[in-house]
């Protein structure tokens, strides 16, 4: 659970919206402020003005997929520092090598995990950070 | 006068056998020149359809690589695709569970257990379909490089240490092998040592014991495992290596296990021209999974079809 007073941040780019809620109520519960995108798109003009404190990130989006939305990221001089989390249901071998390139802090098989390890995994990148 | 008469006949005679000869010999040889046309023609014609059946066989070749690619493309792709739906399943029940959306009764809730039971093979199931189409696929779409194995060993030992770490069970290695290099496809062989090494943790009991030892043994990279498991019982062991099958024991031990890890383990060790084998008592001396890996690469290169 973060300690600081403020929450932090945490933008969900996913296009499922059943397992969008799911993580939204999850991270939600864990006292977290739950910033949602369903596209590629929308998460690119929401981080104009939004700067979250971690990103979790689907690959298999309707417009520009994640790979895209992670280049962008970083190539962001105002928006690079942030974490990312991919999170996929894809997970051979070069796809979390190509994550691993484009600078994503992790990659996570959807169907291997229960949401509340999302939360965990955000709290030692996030919160480990912390003095 | 006679004597020239006489010598002109002898000489007619001379001359007519001689033109005889000649003509005859001409004729055969025509007919010889005549035979070995044919044969030529013949042999052009058997070298043509030689040639044409060639191309066939490199035309069906092709087409079969293409299909495996397409059947290998076709079950990873809706693998990937069947981890959405079970996605949804697994986190869905699991948060009815948690009591998010009200509180059920014991019997409700044994349910849903059931089903999240349930869901959970079939992801475990969708993992495993997705090993194995890539255990099937081509052998020349295997990348064989020399790697430091016993890293692997390594890896491996600590991932599913730290995922069976609730059975606390003691595991001890001894890498005599060291830091030398194995011609390998290093995800693939990942996989067997994964394999392996779950299955140890799996079917040993809580405080048990868990050794590997690497080697090296006539030109050749000797991995072995030995755990102090429920063993695996004779009658069950020829089909150890089969799909799907499993024991009264695994089933036990590994309710959501559905038999393909040793089926695949075994042709990822066949392909890299290795050989895999066990033994095991249901005394009470438990398993020990043994593969062997040639030091040299000796990788059965696609015969080149080779035209006329």
């Amino acid at each position: 659970m973060p300690t600081s007073k403020k929450k932090k941040k945490v933008l969900v780019i996913e296009d499922d919206v059943f397992l969008r809620d799911i993580i939204t109520r999850m991270l939600d519960s864990h006292n977290y402020h739950v910033l949602q995108a369903e596209t590629g798109e929308e998460a690119l003009t929401m981080l104009e003005k939004e700067e979250p404190d971690i990103i979790l990130l689907d690959i298999i989006l309707p417009g520009i997929d994640g790979f895209e939305v992670l280049r962008e990221i970083k190539e962001d001089n105002h928006r690079k520092h942030i974490p990312v989390i991919i999170i996929s249901n894809y997970g051979e071998k070069e796809h979390i090598e190509k994550g691993r390139a484009l600078g994503a802090e992790d990659y996570i098989i959807k169907a291997n995990i229960y949401p509340q390890e999302l939360a965990k995994r955000i709290h030692e990148i996030i919160d480990g950070s912390q003095s | 006068m006679g004597l020239n008469l006489n010598l002109f006949i002898v000489l007619l005679a001379y001359s007519s056998t001689f033109i005889f000869f000649f003509i005859n010999g001409k004729r055969k040889t025509r007919k010889m020149q005549d035979i070995i046309d044919i044969k030529e023609k013949r042999l052009k014609s058997t070298s043509r359809l030689l040639i044409q059946k060639n191309f066939e066989l490199i035309d069906n070749n092709l087409r079969l690589q293409m299909l495996l690619g397409a059947k290998t493309d076709f079950v990873s792709i809706a693998s990937h695709q069947l981890r959405t739906p079970a996605t949804e399943l697994k986190w869905g029940v699991q948060y009815m569970l948690e009591g998010a959306l009200g509180e059920y009764t014991k019997e409700q809730h044994s349910y849903i257990e059931k089903i999240l039971v349930s869901v959970n093979k079939m992801i475990h199931l969708i993992n495993e379909l997705l090993f194995f189409v890539r255990s099937e696929g081509d052998i020349t779409s295997m990348k064989f490089v020399p790697y430091p194995i016993d890293t692997l060993v390594y890896e491996v030992l600590t991932q599913s240490s730290e995922h069976f770490k609730n059975k606390a069970i003691i595991t001890s290695i001894s890498s005599q092998f060291g830091q030398k290099v194995v011609p390998i496809d290093i995800e693939l062989i990942r996989i067997v040592l994964t394999n392996l090494i779950d299955n140890a943790f799996q079917y040993t009991p809580v405080g048990g014991t868990i050794r590997i030892e690497t080697k090296e043994k006539n030109d050749a990279y000797c991995f072995e495992i030995t755990d102090s498991g429920v063993g695996i019982p004779e009658n069950n062991q020829h089909e150890i290596f089969s799909k799907f099958k499993r024991s009264k024991q695994a089933m036990h031990a590994n309710p959501e296990g559905i038999g393909l890890g040793l089926y695949i383990a075994k042709n990822i060790i066949d392909k890299h021209k290795g050989n895999l084998s066990f033994h095991s008592t249901t005394e009470g001396t438990g398993t020990t999974f043994l593969f062997t890996l040639p030091l040299r690469a000796s990788v059965e290169k696609k015969e080149d079809l080779r035209l006329l």
